[in-house]
């Protein structure tokens, strides 16, 4: 933008003064009509003064960008699985806010471990190649566990295609990664608004990881503090969506990528009809089985979905939160029964009386999915995954039923 | 010092009444009954028209074919209305696919130079999806789709404003998409509900002056406030209130399509008001 002249700089500085406000941006903020009238300018004069506000403000001729530009500009960071990229359109996009909910114990820590050494690897091989900020409020920042997945996780996404050596050295992992343990909500806004951009500020930072965000708005809200319920609802939905704000401008600004975990809460009275009914992601190599109309709901995991409606749950924090994301992953899991368990069965058709018997193999295992259930840049779909000691993958779709793999606890 | 309220000679109610809206002396009254500002005239108004005139610009007017036959058969089988505004309640990840395949059904059009403009706040425009979608297309026509991204409530205010000066570098531009236009007075106002419905009012006059002198479509997305209850199928309702489909042409509630048999991509368009067409539901697909 070309440098204001004299003159130019004399009345911009004339209206902020006369209207009072202490930044020159906030002029805009009020209707036209209100800003000439407390400038006391004739028409001309005020829009004038109001043009060369809106230039300082927005330089849209820097700011102008076309598609092209954009693509080479643009960044993802991968899960380490490729049918999981899929899922989400790329991965984890820099500059975008995720969320991944899930009920308790459904893995949502487990696959911000992943993502965070993922962030390190080299771009070759769809990584970041950057440092990652941990922020921890659910109890201690699980070390042991991320030591332990370094090795096989790295070696599962690079194969041969880089030296193994070097990037699985733990300590180094450790080291890239900044930890910060919260307790409280005070601690954790004041982390999230000065600590967090002091160390984004070093540029090296490419995931930032906030696990959980919901934790201490949900309930160590001080209740005497406020009088009525909503009062803190209101005070929570403002701070929710200031920190939206700076998680969205530092996201653009310092190339990055925020996760935030989300806790699930309970939906009181009827879900609705029709669910959240989402269709299980199409592995690559089934597409052409697809085509042929075999049908791809029999293909893999028996036709069956998961979706958080059936249990009465939804995302926490509301649609002030659901508004402010990005991305929402959803993640399900379903505990499998024990060999003496027992179920009820119909005996066949038209017959309304059920007998008891054991449960099919298939019930037997912890099942567990991933849905992408909102995303500006893939359609909903849900893929089934296993969880072993590298971390989160697809489930191999030869044997979907049957398998038998080393599962972690 | 001024004649006290109490001291005066009205109906006891009367002086109550003042004494509880705080006024406590006559200076304080006559504060309060200073003449309004002067209403200034912009410009000249504009001429009078007959209704036969508008109804032939309205005939005559082009419109957008979107591309996706669903949704062009709910707009009157013509596609987007240029020279007027269209809302679309939804979350602005779930229509972000829908407005790029916009951005470029405008950006395809026979004209020379047609290009779009896509206005991104909330960091829902990604490029790799636009050049997913437009498949065979070529980079030519990728590069007449052109984006600013605005964080803030003024940053909006003030490229809106300086909207005539954005169109003369770029003539050809036949579609505006604002994704989201409620996110940055959201951001900006978090707690002001107030102020944000004034700052609305003055985007929205913005928007609609942009689309009748330029006669460019402009479509607004606009979020969807909480709902009662979780049922997906509900029709989400524009938590702004009724400020974008005051100006609108068209409202669309979008929300995205939950039977089991529909593809991933599938969207559920409602049309819930219009001036210009019957109204009706559509499943859109845009894959």
């Amino acid at each position: 933008m070309p440098p204001l002249s004299a003159e130019d700089r004399a009345l911009v500085a004339k209206c902020v003064a006369k209207v009072g406000c202490d930044e020159a941006h906030k002029c805009l903020l009020m209707p036209f009509a209100k800003f000439a009238h407390a400038t006391g300018l004739d028409e001309a004069q005020a829009r004038r003064a109001w043009g060369l506000l809106g230039d300082m403000a927005y330089p849209w001729k820097d700011r102008l960008a076309a598609v092209p530009e954009l693509l080479a500009r643009e960044q993802w960071i991968t899960t380490g699985d490729a049918q999981l990229d899929r899922l989400l359109g790329g991965g984890i996009r820099l500059g975008s806010i995720v969320e991944v909910v899930g009920e308790s114990a459904t893995g949502k820590s487990q696959l911000c471990l992943q993502l965070a050494i993922a962030a390190q690897l080299p771009e070759s091989v769809g990584g970041a190649d950057g440092d990652v900020v941990y922020i921890s409020t659910e109890g201690a920042f699980p070390a042991q566990r991320l030591a332990s997945m370094i090795g096989p996780f790295v070696e599962r996404v690079c194969g041969g295609r880089c030296a193994v050596g070097r990037l699985a050295d733990v300590g180094e992992v450790l080291r890239r990664i900044q930890v910060a343990e919260l307790e409280d909500m005070e601690t954790m806004f004041h982390a999230l608004g000065y600590k967090v951009p002091a160390l984004l500020s070093s540029g090296r930072v490419r995931l930032v990881i906030v696990d959980s965000i919901a934790a201490h708005l949900r309930f160590n809200m001080d209740g005497d503090t406020f009088d009525n319920p909503r009062q803190f609802y209101k005070e929570r939905s403002s701070q929710l969506m200031q920190m939206g704000a700076k998680f969205k401008r530092w996201a653009d600004e310092y190339r990055c990528a925020f996760v935030c975990t989300n806790q699930v809460t309970d939906i009181i009275g009827d879900p609705g009809a029709g669910g959240a009914e989402v269709r299980p992601l199409a592995p690559a190599h089934l597409d052409r089985a697809s085509e042929s109309g075999s049908g791809l709901s029999q293909a893999d995991s028996g036709g069956e979905f998961a979706a958080m409606s059936h249990s009465r749950k939804a995302p926490a924090l509301g649609a002030v939160w659901a508004n402010t994301i990005n991305v929402r992953v959803m993640m399900y899991q379903r505990r499998g029964l024990a060999q003496s368990d027992v179920i009820l069965a119909h005996h066949g058709s038209g017959t309304p009386e059920q007998h008891a018997v054991a449960p099919p193999r298939h019930l037997l295992r912890t099942r567990r999915w991933l849905e992408n259930s909102l995303s500006p840049w893939a359609p909903r779909a849900q893929c089934e995954v296993v969880l072993d000691d590298s971390g989160f993958r697809h489930m191999p779709a030869e044997q979907p039923g049957d398998y038998d793999g080393p599962e972690a606890p | 010092m001024s004649r006290p309220v109490l001291s005066l000679r009205l109906p006891a109610e009367t002086l109550t009444r003042l004494l509880r809206a705080g006024f406590r002396t006559v200076a304080d009254a006559e504060a309060c009954l200073a003449p309004p500002p002067e209403l200034r005239l912009s410009a000249q108004p504009p001429p009078a028209r007959s209704a036969a005139e508008l109804a032939r610009v309205l005939r005559t007017q082009p419109h957008i074919a979107t591309g996706l036959p669903a949704l062009d058969a709910l707009l009157g089988a013509r596609g987007l209305p240029t020279g007027a505004v269209t809302e679309l309640v939804a979350h602005p990840a779930v229509v972000a696919a829908l407005c790029l395949r916009l951005c470029l059904a405008a950006a395809q059009l026979p004209a020379a130079d047609a290009s779009a403009v896509y206005i991104d706040t909330t960091g829902s425009f990604s490029a790799g999806a636009a050049r997913a979608l437009a498949r065979r297309a070529s980079a030519a026509m990728l590069e007449r789709v052109r984006t600013f991204r605005v964080y803030a409530a003024h940053e909006l205010v003030a490229l809106l404003s300086a909207f005539d000066r954005v169109l003369d570098d770029l003539p050809g531009a036949r579609l505006l998409v604002v994704n989201s236009v409620s996110w940055p007075f959201l951001a900006s106002f978090p707690d002001d509900v107030l102020r944000r419905q004034a700052m609305h009012a003055e985007v929205a006059s913005l928007l609609a002056g942009i689309a009748s002198r330029h006669q460019i479509a402009v479509v607004v997305v606009s979020q969807p406030k909480a709902q009662a209850t979780h049922d997906p199928t509900a029709l989400p309702r524009p938590m702004d209130g009724r400020v974008w489909a005051q100006i609108a042409a068209v409202s669309l509630a979008v929300r995205p399509h939950t039977a089991a048999a529909a593809a991933g991509s599938a969207i559920a368009v409602t049309m819930t008001a219009s001036s210009l067409y019957p109204g009706g539901e559509a499943l859109v697909s845009v894959a």
